[in-house]
């Protein structure tokens, strides 16, 4: 499975093993500076874009920048990101399991169709895992036993199938499912 | 920079969002969305987590559509078996189930062949024997249930020779009785008065609170032997 595509880090492990900001809140919080795609600026605390293993590697990469071009992530897709990893922090350093699930949930239902199938190629570019398996479930609820036209309009996917080859695949399963019950 | 487009996404992605979607929109409606999709749908860690509903064909309710009807329709299969259709579902996810649910009814045909082909299953549901059954496929199990090593989870429905099963099923996995069997039951203890367990098992009950389980003289059966089967992880067993 290549989830994790990590790129090669050239930094020493120590620094990638260290603890996150809570112990040293005395220092000022850094800030990281993010770019969209639309050419937004974004400026997070550095707790917050060490969630994005994209950032995280990229910084890993090249210490030094202190802004992060993220030329695949529209503006309003990533700020609804950052405001879900700016909670995800505070549950880090409070842990309470029941609440967290409670805004999971409540971050989802409260997002529009679009707002959800925009957040997750966004998730999945900036490999934030527990936000996309929320993202990933919030959506197959939203499309579970709904018309394939539904869906379509959902993600806005254009049919690419021909009649002729949409009649190809029903017969393929047909076959397939045939091919199991031979007895 | 043009915004990504979802049938661009990483092809990880998307089939993680369809291994989530449910058993009948992954066989009726997702292959048909567009091409990226069908080929997603083909992906076994689609087919992982496999719920069956309970009835799958034969329904006193005329009224109701099954899952089996509905996949007839849609196919233009003449008919549709349901052990043919389970095996056809089950095949689907290619040996990387590890989450199955079973309907009601299953042969014994089916359990083997599940046995055989779903070597990663961790969690495994079966509901009991129906009472006009003709045969108790259930009994089949102990002898099947050291093929599934990595099982953890089990839940059975009452059968009428449940006392057995579960008996045979001690002595197949080593660690059944060990380090704590969980029995859950929906409807608190009443369904496994008779079950001969002894008070070292903790029963929660529908609360989610647990309970001592009553002293059994009859217990003796379940150390005899040490297993002589591989299911070593088993740990939580359920009833309901």
């Amino acid at each position: 499975m290549s989830s994790s595509t990590d790129s090669p880090t050239l930094t020493t492990e120590t620094t990638q093993l260290s603890p996150q900001p809570d112990t040293e809140t005395a220092k000022p919080t850094k800030k990281i500076t993010l770019k969209s795609s639309d050419n937004q600026i974004f400026e997070v605390e550095e707790s917050v874009a060490m969630e994005f293993a994209t950032v995280k590697s990229f910084f890993e990469d090249s210490p030094s920048t202190d802004t992060v071009p993220l030329p695949n992530v529209t503006a309003k897709p990533l700020s609804q990101v950052i405001e879900f990893c700016k909670e995800q922090i505070k549950f880090k350093a409070n842990p309470d399991e029941a609440q967290k699930k409670k805004y999971n949930a409540e971050f989802v239902t409260e997002k529009s169709d679009k707002d959800l199938v925009d957040m997750i190629p966004v998730a999945n570019y900036l490999e934030i895992k527990d936000l996309l398996d929320v993202l990933n479930q919030a959506v197959a609820d939203r499309i579970e036993n709904k018309s394939v036209e539904y869906v379509r309009s959902f993600f806005g996917i254009d049919n690419d199938f021909t009649a002729e080859e949409e009649a190809a695949l029903r017969r393929e399963h047909a076959w397939a499912y045939e091919g199991v019950d031979e007895d | 920079m043009e915004e990504r487009k979802w049938e661009d996404l990483e092809f990880d992605c998307l089939v993680n969002v369809l291994g989530r979607v449910g058993m009948e929109s992954l066989l009726l409606d997702v292959p048909f969305v567009c091409k990226s999709w069908y080929e997603a749908s083909l992906n076994p860690s689609c087919w992982k987590h496999l719920v069956f509903p309970q009835d799958l064909h034969t329904n006193w309710d005329v009224e109701d559509v099954t899952l089996i009807d509905k996949f007839e329709a849609y196919y233009e299969i003449r008919t549709c078996s349901e052990d043919a259709f389970i095996k056809f579902v089950v095949g689907r996810s290619h040996g990387s189930c590890t989450d199955l649910s079973l309907p009601s009814d299953c042969s014994k045909e089916v359990l083997n062949y599940i046995a055989d082909e779903c070597p990663a299953l961790i969690s495994l549901s079966l509901p009991a024997d129906r009472i006009l059954s003709s045969e108790y496929s259930l009994l089949i199990l102990p002898t099947v249930i050291g093929k599934w090593e990595h099982l953890e989870n089990l839940w059975l429905e009452s059968s009428d020779c449940l006392v057995y099963i579960i008996t045979k099923i001690a002595l197949a996995c080593s660690k059944f009785f060990w380090p704590e069997c969980i029995i859950c039951n929906h409807w608190g203890r009443t369904g496994i008065g008779n079950c001969h367990l002894s008070s070292k098992y903790k029963v929660p009950d529908s609360q989610g609170g647990t309970d001592g389980f009553e002293e059994s003289s009859d217990n003796t059966a379940r150390m005899q032997k040490p297993c002589t089967f591989r299911c070593t992880r088993l740990q939580r067993f359920y009833l309901w």
